[in-house]
């Protein structure tokens, strides 16, 4: 009767091992507690205004979230993408699951007749469900030279308060490994 | 005799914990020979036994993952793209229906900057990446039209666009999800991924 337990108990542990093994070699590659990128410039934008004020504003985005600790991953063959190119949710949330990123946050520039800039984030999960949505712009005065960063200020207002949850995680919240880190290099384009 | 059998069992249901299944504990014995000494073709051959080779000139079947515009699109910029189809050699799939692909204009506005929108728009597919591979594509297509009073009035495929370019009276679109047609540029050993399952043989 005694013999019999241990020899259950031998069997149960045996499977338990088994199945704990196999499930972690079957398991996908999980994403990351991290946030993809892109920067998309409106028609209006192009229409109105300039290449350099996009990238620069961008690039000003960039620096406020990493300044803030945000877990960016980027684009292992493009970096974060700045484009003036349509691109569906559907294909943002591929290459967001290509990063290995579990939130894409679309940055829209526009240049609207009313306003000097207008900039709108929106903060999608993988499946496609909009989690939350900013925006600010400027209007008003001789010039438009400081819009963008008033811009950006008005933005930081709205955003820390969401920083460290989801949509803007921070990168102690993230996992240690990176899936993409050391993704080889495209081969040489041809000319 | 009951004691003796007891361990062996144990030692039976233990085996699986160190990684050797019973049947072939024996021939997984420790061999004699240093691995220096073994040779080693078998081991190679054990992993190209689950590679195929894909052969340059393979038809690939594309999409693209983004709307281009004749206004937006300058040269030398990325492009987009996704497999439409699982591709496979024979039964076997090598890289999956969705995979990115990317590609560069290679005709389109000089530079970001211009204000014109351009007459000509062509994108060529560069590479796709399975695993750590990269697989060579070439092929482009293209859409090259001429205005009159604002209308297009003619616009002709060069190569690969399977006739999906859409004009408007403003600008140039190859809308997302265009198909298109590249070519392997050179012979490449894949890990096969699984069997396709509507694979003709």
């Amino acid at each position: 009767m005694r013999r019999g337990i241990v020899l259950t108990a031998w069997i149960g542990l045996l499977l338990a091992f088994t199945v704990s093994l196999d499930a972690e070699l079957q398991a996908p590659l999980a994403q990351t507690e991290g946030v993809y990128l892109v920067f998309y410039r409106a028609p209006n934008h192009i229409t109105n205004s300039s290449p350099q004020v996009f990238h620069s504003f961008a690039d000003s985005f960039i620096n406020y979230l990493k300044s803030r600790d945000v877990n960016i991953l980027e684009d292992p063959e493009r970096g974060i993408l700045q484009t003036d190119q349509v691109m569906s949710i559907e294909s943002q949330l591929n290459l967001t699951k290509n990063a290995g990123a579990k939130y894409l946050l679309l940055a829209t520039v526009e240049r609207p007749i009313s306003k000097w800039i207008k900039v709108t984030v929106q903060s999608y999960d993988l499946s496609g469900k909009l989690l939350w949505s900013e925006e600010a712009g400027v209007m008003g005065g001789m010039t438009g030279k400081e819009a963008p960063e008033k811009t950006l200020k008005s933005l930081q207002k709205k955003l820390d308060p969401r920083i460290d949850k989801p949509g803007l995680p921070k990168k102690s919240a993230a996992a240690p490994a990176a899936p993409n880190k050391e993704t080889p290099k495209p081969p040489p384009v041809r000319d | 005799m009951r004691f003796c059998a007891m361990p062996s069992l144990y030692t039976l249901l233990a085996l699986p914990l160190l990684g050797v299944s019973p049947a072939n504990a024996q021939e997984t014995a420790p061999p004699a020979q240093s691995q220096a000494e073994q040779p080693k073709p078998e081991t190679s051959s054990t992993a190209d036994a689950q590679k195929v080779m894909l052969k340059e000139g393979t038809e690939v079947h594309l999409k693209l993952a983004q709307t281009m515009t004749s206004k937006t699109s300058s040269v030398g910029e990325p492009v987009e793209m996704v497999l439409a189809e699982d591709l496979a050699v024979g039964p076997d799939v090598v890289a999956r229906k969705g995979t990115r692909v990317l590609g560069t204009v290679v005709a389109g506005k000089k530079t970001e900057k211009q204000k014109n929108e351009a007459t000509e728009l062509r994108v060529r597919a560069d590479h796709i990446k399975v695993g750590e591979s990269f697989i060579k594509l070439t092929g482009e297509q293209a859409g090259l039209g001429k205005r009159d009073k604002g209308k297009m009035v003619t616009y002709g495929i060069l190569f690969g666009l399977s006739g999906l370019l859409a004009s408007s009276n403003k600008k140039f679109v190859i809308p997302e999800g265009t198909p298109a047609t590249a070519y392997v540029q050179e012979d490449i050993s894949l890990p096969i991924l699984a069997a396709a399952p509507n694979s003709t043989p």
